[in-house]
């Protein structure tokens, strides 16, 4: 069994044209401006090996999990290989897993949800996964920067929800949140030191259908603010959204997404705002943070891009303790505020354990319990999830 | 939230420091026989330590209870207020440092995503080590926050130095006071010791390497302990170092951070 995830929210151009377009203008353009005419120096190679084990055990939470205890691996390889000129620069990075057990039955959920970019092979007990993370080339001038291909475009400010973040998909899979990249045409030009226009264009089989944006960025009176426009191809809408973040004691961010149709007999009445309110603060060798999520929408405009919060009202907190220098224990909650009253609202909660083990290695302990379903909103079911990482850099 | 480190670079620290321009306002104090006037004291640091522009390679090394993190980078700097710096060590590569003025930007490059280093992280230490964003942020002006005064000599590795002491008139300054060991000779910085308000001894450090570029001196390797915190040092060494070397002022933007 094959399952692949996204096709409608990646871009359909061919992924071998791309990269080879890639490699000839950024070699030719390389050699075109460098002032040595050769490419510069700077190039590497490097990844991560991870292996995972996780017990799991459910009660109702069908598909995900049977009831009952199961059990689970994942073994991944990360690799990512970049080259850097005094003008041009290119990157490929990709995810390749092994899976068993309850890890394999997860991925292919995950594959089935448009935009993950997830290849799962194999059966529900065993089988091999494989995501293309990144693989784009950028051409960087003094004014401006030029970059086409898989890339993460990341406007988030949001520990987990980021309404203004309208390119990257969010991967809920893990213990932590996960920006994914999307395919798509960048040109960044900036105005000031700390300032820029940054214009997106994410293009579909047909451009029609593809996504559009423009976003302007500074730093105003201290806040650092962010204003987009976008055209959304696919779902025949206009967004528009604001961000800031500043300080006043603990740390402030606010973000806003309004979405209009204008084509509708009654354009206003079509449109929805999503928002999200977050703060954080740390004192000693704790950090918290929490976040508000309004998604005036509700169910009715959900996208791909967030499948995962159709309610209306989502809290989230989080604390981190350094309980050593290197090593840290986190402990998120989110929750459907909306689902409340009545009682039985679905919940996750993660626990996080970490410790540097050595030079370039990491192990990772994690409990992440979830209470019914996010997506359908049902607080029906539960699955508990006791993981164990070692993850190892070179 | 805990993606690449809200901890720092003790590197940063010394990319910061360099480039400025502290000019001194020495305090009337009378200085051991033979000894400068704390403004000449001051005056010969800082032209040690003062580079319209720099560029270098440096190792930094965290070792807690016996345990050493390892972690190279790149950075250039111009002047006092703006620096850049890269980790290039496998767990951290591509993890960018941006300072302009007072303020620090971050950069993820898995997540292609920047973060504004600010408010109550500052006092954090950076990338596990001893020396926080405060320490890295602060500019070495020290006659706008410090009051100065000469105030005995010693002996360090058999090198003479002036003990000039700094106390903070201005609550702004990150220590209340500072102590330090300034070569007599080469006019270098031997060895500091940063206190609270309480007198309690906060941080310490230590020059282990003096080279000589030029008709300057400077302290390339120098290691930081934390006295809050047992069994820990940070020590940081720059190699490579070119000084007063054109730098494109376009590397001190958000685009380059992203770059």
């Amino acid at each position: 069994m094959r399952v692949e995830g996204g096709a409608r929210r990646r871009g359909l151009w061919p992924k071998r044209l791309l990269f080879a377009l890639s490699c000839v203008i950024a070699t030719a353009t390389a050699a075109a401006q460098s002032p040595a005419g050769n490419l510069d120096t700077s190039s590497w190679f490097d990844g991560t090996v991870t292996g995972e084990g996780y017990g799991v055990v459910s009660q109702g939470f069908a598909p995900l999990a049977p009831d009952g205890w199961s059990w689970g691996s994942t073994t991944t390889l990360s690799a990512g290989l970049g080259v850097k000129g005094q003008r041009t620069s290119a990157e490929a990075s990709f995810d390749g897993a092994a899976l068993t057990g309850s890890q394999a039955a997860a991925a292919f959920v995950t594959a089935a949800q448009a935009g993950s970019g997830l290849i799962v092979e194999g059966t529900s007990e065993d089988a091999i996964s494989f995501r293309l993370r990144t693989l784009w080339a950028k051409i960087d001038y003094d004014w401006a920067s030029l970059e086409f291909g898989r890339q993460v475009v990341n406007y988030g400010r949001g520990a987990l929800w980021s309404p203004a973040d309208i390119f990257a998909f969010l991967d809920l899979s893990g213990a932590t949140p996960d920006r994914l990249g999307t395919d798509a045409i960048r040109l960044k030009v900036p105005l000031g030191a700390v300032s820029g226009l940054d214009i997106v264009a994410e293009p579909t089989t047909d451009p029609v259908d593809g996504r559009y944006s423009a976003r302007v960025f500074d730093e105003v009176l201290g806040v650092d603010s962010g204003l987009l426009g976008a055209w959304d191809g696919g779902a025949k809408r206009i967004l528009a959204a604001g961000d800031c973040k500043f300080d006043f004691g603990p740390s402030y961010y606010l973000e806003a997404l309004w979405s209009v149709d204008p084509s509708a007999p009654d354009p206003l009445g079509s449109s929805w705002t999503r928002a999200v309110a977050g703060l954080d603060w740390s004192t000693g060798d704790f950090l918290f943070a929490g976040e508000y999520y309004w998604n005036g929408a509700g169910a009715a405009a959900v996208t791909d891009i967030d499948y995962s919060f159709p309610s209306r009202q989502y809290i989230f907190a989080t604390v981190v303790w350094d309980y050593s220098d290197f090593g840290f224990l986190s402990l998120a909650e989110t929750l459907d505020a909306e689902g409340l009253l009545p009682r039985g609202a679905p919940w996750r909660t993660t626990a996080i354990f970490s410790l540097d083990a050595s030079q370039n290695a990491t192990i990772e302990a994690s409990l992440d319990a979830i209470r019914g379903d996010f997506v359908t909103m049902s607080g029906d079911g539960w699955t508990a999830t006791l993981g164990a990482s070692l993850v190892v850099k070179f | 939230m805990r993606t690449a480190g809200i901890s720092a670079l003790a590197g940063l620290v010394a990319v910061l420091a360099i480039g400025t321009s502290a000019t001194s306002a020495a305090q009337a104090s009378a200085p051991p026989a033979g000894a400068p006037s704390a403004d000449e004291l001051l005056a010969k640091l800082d032209f040690n330590e003062s580079f319209k522009s720099i560029r270098y390679s440096g190792r930094m090394e965290i070792t807690i209870d016996g345990e050493t993190r390892v972690k190279d980078l790149t950075a250039v700097a111009m002047g006092s207020d703006k620096a850049l710096a890269e980790f290039t060590n496998p767990e951290d590569r591509g993890t960018r440092f941006l300072k302009i003025g007072k303020d620090l930007w971050m950069y993820f490059p898995k997540e292609q995503g920047t973060v504004k280093i600010s408010g109550h992280l500052l006092k954090e230490g950076m990338m596990g080590s001893d020396v926080s964003y405060e320490d890295a942020l602060e500019s070495s002006d020290y006659k706008a926050k410090y009051t100065a005064s000469i105030t005995g000599s010693d002996v360090i590795d058999g090198h003479k130095t002036w003990i000039l002491e700094l106390k903070a008139k201005v609550p702004t300054a990150s220590y209340d006071r500072r102590v330090m060991w300034i070569d007599a000779e080469r006019f270098v910085q031997l060895k500091e010791e940063m206190y609270a308000k309480s007198g309690k001894l906060l941080k310490t450090s230590s020059t282990l390497a003096v080279q000589r570029i030029g008709d300057r001196w400077y302290a390339s390797t120098v290691v930081m302990e934390s006295k809050l915190r047992k069994n820990t040092k940070t020590t940081f060494a720059m190699e490579k170092v070119e000084l007063d070397v054109p730098l494109d002022p376009n590397q001190f933007t958000m685009a380059a951070l992203t770059r």
